[in-house]
């Protein structure tokens, strides 16, 4: 109902994000024009890496980008009492109030060109690299939902940081480029600590070279020790949260 | 009497740069998110062309010059990345401009005061933090500058803000007929990126998309002052491109003020 609202700006919205991913199209183009492999991989890999990162990109906007700006917006603004007050959880209200339809088009788009952009590898993957695939895909938008909120949830102390989500798209973002580019410390840290490889570089090596135990493993690891660490941490802000007034 | 109305405007822009540093030191949180945004982005790209298999040059540019592009446009992102887009869109989409009409104040030099103030306080802290990314990739950083046509470097890099602050404003302001324009800022962060040297430099533009880039505002904010310093530009070009960032401001500055004017009778204010 919001988006019918302001129909302007979902159209504009859907314009933009095909002109992204027309950008993103673009810029490897002009990039490969120049240079062979960045970080190991060749020009057809990181399209279809940069596909999968859209994909992501499209997802965790229409379930997670919006519930994390209101949810800062709502502790500046002293309405964090509205949610607290309503009898179900409150991490769940904050975290699922909003969804965003103006990405529907380009995951479509997304969808039906996956498979195009690895026929031009010459891959075609099984059934299992495609699960494989999609536990890994689903993971990296869990995984950065808790780092996400994990991160929102420092506003209950900080108040004013209403350009949390600047933070955010920028962290995403680095999932655009294979996480090869990275040497020695910084390459494990973008793996397992800040784990933009989950965005874009570990989903797209489980389609090219098939399941890999180490990746599957970290990846539930590091779930699950956000999932805990964000909980953990939201009801002790949650115990020293004092209203604005409403 | 153009003396006096300028001496009325800079003291208001004053008064709110006032308010606006006292503002951005008691949030200093959002400054930090700024300075830590950056340099991730800043890391990522130079470790894509650190790591890129190719020849001795890429797109005119070795790889140092490169990663030095990079460094210098951190430095000029502080400097003239001048936007109030959100918060214009904020104060007519919430109502709060109405607290702006009632006061014999300059909406525009309201925002020059304000993003001054902010731009300050960022610089000096991301001054640091930048000196400490050029120490860290010393070995990369190569410096091209040529004094007789760096001094260009100061009026491209005035002319670039004042280029950036009111196109942001003239955007912010079609929150008066759309009421929701989120859409329109990454409209334009996707043109800067491509055809205004931030994502990559223009020179990696084939032809016509150059051409087209040199015709538009978007090169004169990043990539024009970032040419001068790598002696990309003969003097008659810089010239040249001074006055075309001339034309680009006065026609912004137009385009605000006939916004400002329309914008206004289509305002309805409620609530106050």
């Amino acid at each position: 109902m919001r988006d019918l609202e302001f129909r302007f700006n979902v159209t504009i919205w859907s314009l933009v994000n095909f002109l992204w991913f027309g950008f993103m199209f673009v810029n490897i183009k002009l990039i490969f024009g120049q240079v062979e492999a960045v970080g190991g991989w060749d020009e057809n890999q990181v399209l279809l890496l940069m596909l999968v990162f859209a994909l992501f990109q499209d997802f965790t906007w229409t379930f997670v980008m919006d519930n994390m700006d209101n949810f800062v917006r709502m502790i500046r603004k002293g309405e964090m009492d509205f949610v607290l007050l309503k009898p179900t959880k409150p991490r769940f209200l904050v975290s699922t109030r909003y969804f965003e339809f103006d990405h529907y088009p380009r995951i479509f788009l997304l969808i039906f060109l996956l498979p195009v952009f690895l026929r031009n590898l010459g891959i075609e993957p099984g059934i299992f690299d495609w699960l494989n695939f999609i536990f890994l895909f689903t993971l990296g938008i869990f995984i950065f939902y808790n780092l996400f909120f994990l991160l929102a949830t420092t506003n209950f102390w900080f108040i004013n940081l209403f350009n949390l989500q600047d933070l955010f798209m920028q962290m995403i973002s680095m999932g655009r480029s294979p996480v090869t580019i990275f040497q020695g410390g910084l390459r494990f840290i973008f793996s397992y600590v800040v784990p933009i490889a989950y965005i874009g570089t570990f989903p797209v090596k489980a389609l090219l070279e098939g399941p890999d135990l180490k990746i599957i493993f970290w990846g539930l690891l590091i779930a699950i020790i956000l999932f805990a660490l964000s909980q953990w941490f939201w009801n002790f802000a949650l115990k020293r949260y004092s209203s604005a007034g409403g | 009497m153009f003396v006096r109305y300028i001496k009325r405007c800079l003291n208001q822009a004053w008064s709110f740069y006032k308010v606006a540093i006292l503002n951005a030191m008691a949030y200093r949180g959002p400054l930090l998110i700024w300075s830590f945004q950056s340099i991730l982005g800043f890391i990522t790209i130079v470790f894509i062309w650190i790591s890129a298999t190719a020849g001795r040059e890429i797109g005119g540019y070795t790889k140092p010059e490169l990663i030095t592009y990079y460094l210098i446009l951190l430095f000029l992102e502080t400097i003239i990345g001048w936007n109030c887009f959100w918060s214009v869109r904020g104060d007519i989409k919430d109502g709060d401009i109405a607290n702006v009409l009632a006061k014999p104040i300059s909406y525009f030099w309201r925002w020059i005061g304000s993003e001054a103030a902010w731009h300050s306080v960022s610089f000096s802290i991301n001054f640091v933090i930048n000196l400490a990314l050029v120490f860290i990739f010393r070995n990369y950083f190569v410096f091209s500058l040529d004094f007789s046509k760096g001094l260009f470097m100061i009026p491209a890099i005035a002319m670039a803000t004042l280029i950036a602050f009111t196109l942001n404003l003239c955007m912010g302001l079609l929150t008066f007929w759309f009421i929701e324009v989120s859409s329109v800022n990454h409209l334009y962060w996707v043109t800067i990126l491509l055809l205004g040297g931030q994502g990559i430099p223009i020179s990696f533009l084939p032809g016509k998309i150059l051409f087209l880039a040199k015709i538009l505002p978007f090169r004169y904010i990043y990539s024009f002052p970032l040419e001068i310093y790598f002696n990309r530009v003969s003097q008659k070009e810089i010239f040249l491109s001074l006055g075309i960032q001339l034309f680009w401001f006065l026609i912004l500055l137009r385009t605000y003020k006939l916004m400002w004017k329309y914008g206004l009778r289509t305002y309805t204010a409620f609530g106050r």
